[in-house]
């Protein structure tokens, strides 16, 4: 049985990156537009402080997902379904830690120490350059919106295993799943 | 007549050869802009934020064996701040902030500059030297203490007729005490008061 459902873990973590999916996105493209004030830096602070949240948990999504293989797809389902399927997952993994480093990479090239919640300094791991600082605001942006895509996809995936398929591949991730 | 002549002629001399003298012994420095820097740290929200002045002049008279003839003139040509973005450096700029419009220039004029610690009154780079003065930045004047030092003091390589400097130093600022951040910035709860100012000015005498 447990092959066939995620764990514990790897549902938490779905859900925590949803959640802050939903906050960050938003919240990006608003501080993004506004006005520089005192309002707009605290935006800034506490979208770096979710970042490196968000950062921690990817590493701890890649290193549990390295070590622990979700359980299969359905056994019908066409080839190329599964191909795609491993190609958004994959892609999902890899922008989910590329966003938050681009994001912090872009703070140390404007030699701005990153502090998350006010705790601990992070180091400035790229050199301070204006130019550098302009490119990884660019790239962060870019895979700001790769990921909605690829969320679009994945979300429209879940509902046709769910409303069309009719599979169990939606309400194995569902919180309560591992539930009697 | 001939003598009565002869005596403005005489004490315009005897006028002239006190400033004469001193004008010859006085230890006048010229910066070398490309290698100088004026930064500033602010903190906002517990990080640092960096910025600087582009560009800054003035004048610098100093010589270690004669501190109380020294003095520092420095004129900071305010619309020329930078920072990594530039809406911070359009903000910096604004109203709020420093007003360059209205303030296009700050001035820095010290003229007691004293050792902090043990003189080594033949050996600059061993001492620390304090400049006390007055800063004006958005025409209200503060009295701000410039500790500094020696970097390197010595003849120029290749040039032994030149002496060349460079000095590093620092400063702590209040920004609210020059009414720096007015409005909605006036609050030191997203950008702290103090302000370390950075510097490394590189200058030359003949």
């Amino acid at each position: 049985m447990t092959s066939t459902n995620y764990s514990a873990v790897a549902i938490t973590l779905h859900w925590l990156f949803v959640l802050i999916f939903l906050v960050m996105f938003p919240l990006g493209y608003i501080m993004h537009d506004m006005d520089l004030s005192p309002e707009k830096l605290s935006l800034i602070s506490w979208h770096k402080s979710i970042g490196i949240t968000a950062l921690t948990l990817a590493v701890l999504r890649l290193a549990w997902r390295l070590f622990r293989r979700p359980p299969p797809l359905p056994a019908d389902l066409p080839r190329w379904q599964v191909g795609v399927s491993h190609l958004v997952h994959w892609l999902i993994y890899g922008v989910i830690f590329a966003i938050p480093l681009t994001g912090w990479a872009m703070s140390s090239a404007a030699g701005i120490v990153v502090r998350p919640f006010g705790l601990f300094a992070l180091p400035n791991f790229v050199p301070k350059d204006k130019a550098l600082m302009e490119t990884f605001h660019e790239v962060h942006e870019m895979l700001g919106y790769a990921l909605l895509a690829l969320v679009a996809v994945h979300v429209a995936a879940a509902l046709y295993h769910y409303f069309v398929r009719r599979d169990g591949v939606l309400t194995r991730m569902l919180p309560l799943a591992r539930l009697p | 007549m001939a003598k009565v002549r002869a005596i403005p002629l005489i004490l315009c001399a005897i006028a002239w050869t006190p400033i004469a003298r001193a004008a010859e012994s006085e230890a006048s420095w010229t910066l070398v802009p490309k290698e100088s820097a004026l930064n500033f740290v602010a903190r906002q929200e517990g990080q640092d934020v960096e910025g600087g002045f582009a560009s800054f002049g003035g004048s610098i008279v100093f010589d270690p064996a004669k501190l109380d003839q020294a003095r520092i003139d420095m004129t900071i040509d305010v619309t020329s701040v930078t920072s990594s973005y530039d809406e911070v450096s359009a903000t910096l700029k604004s109203g709020d902030w420093f007003d360059t419009t209205k303030f296009p220039k700050a001035r820095f004029v010290a003229t007691k500059i004293r050792v902090d610690g043990q003189t080594f009154p033949q050996a600059p780079l061993k001492t620390n030297y304090i400049a006390d003065g007055t800063l004006t930045l958005r025409s209200v004047s503060v009295p701000v203490s410039v500790a500094f030092h020696f970097d390197s003091y010595g003849s120029k390589s290749g040039q032994p007729a030149i002496l060349r400097a460079v000095a590093k130093g620092k400063a702590m600022l209040s920004r609210t005490a020059f009414g720096v951040g007015q409005g909605e910035w006036k609050s030191t709860k997203s950008v702290a008061d103090p302000v370390r100012v950075d510097f490394i000015l590189t200058a030359e005498r003949h």
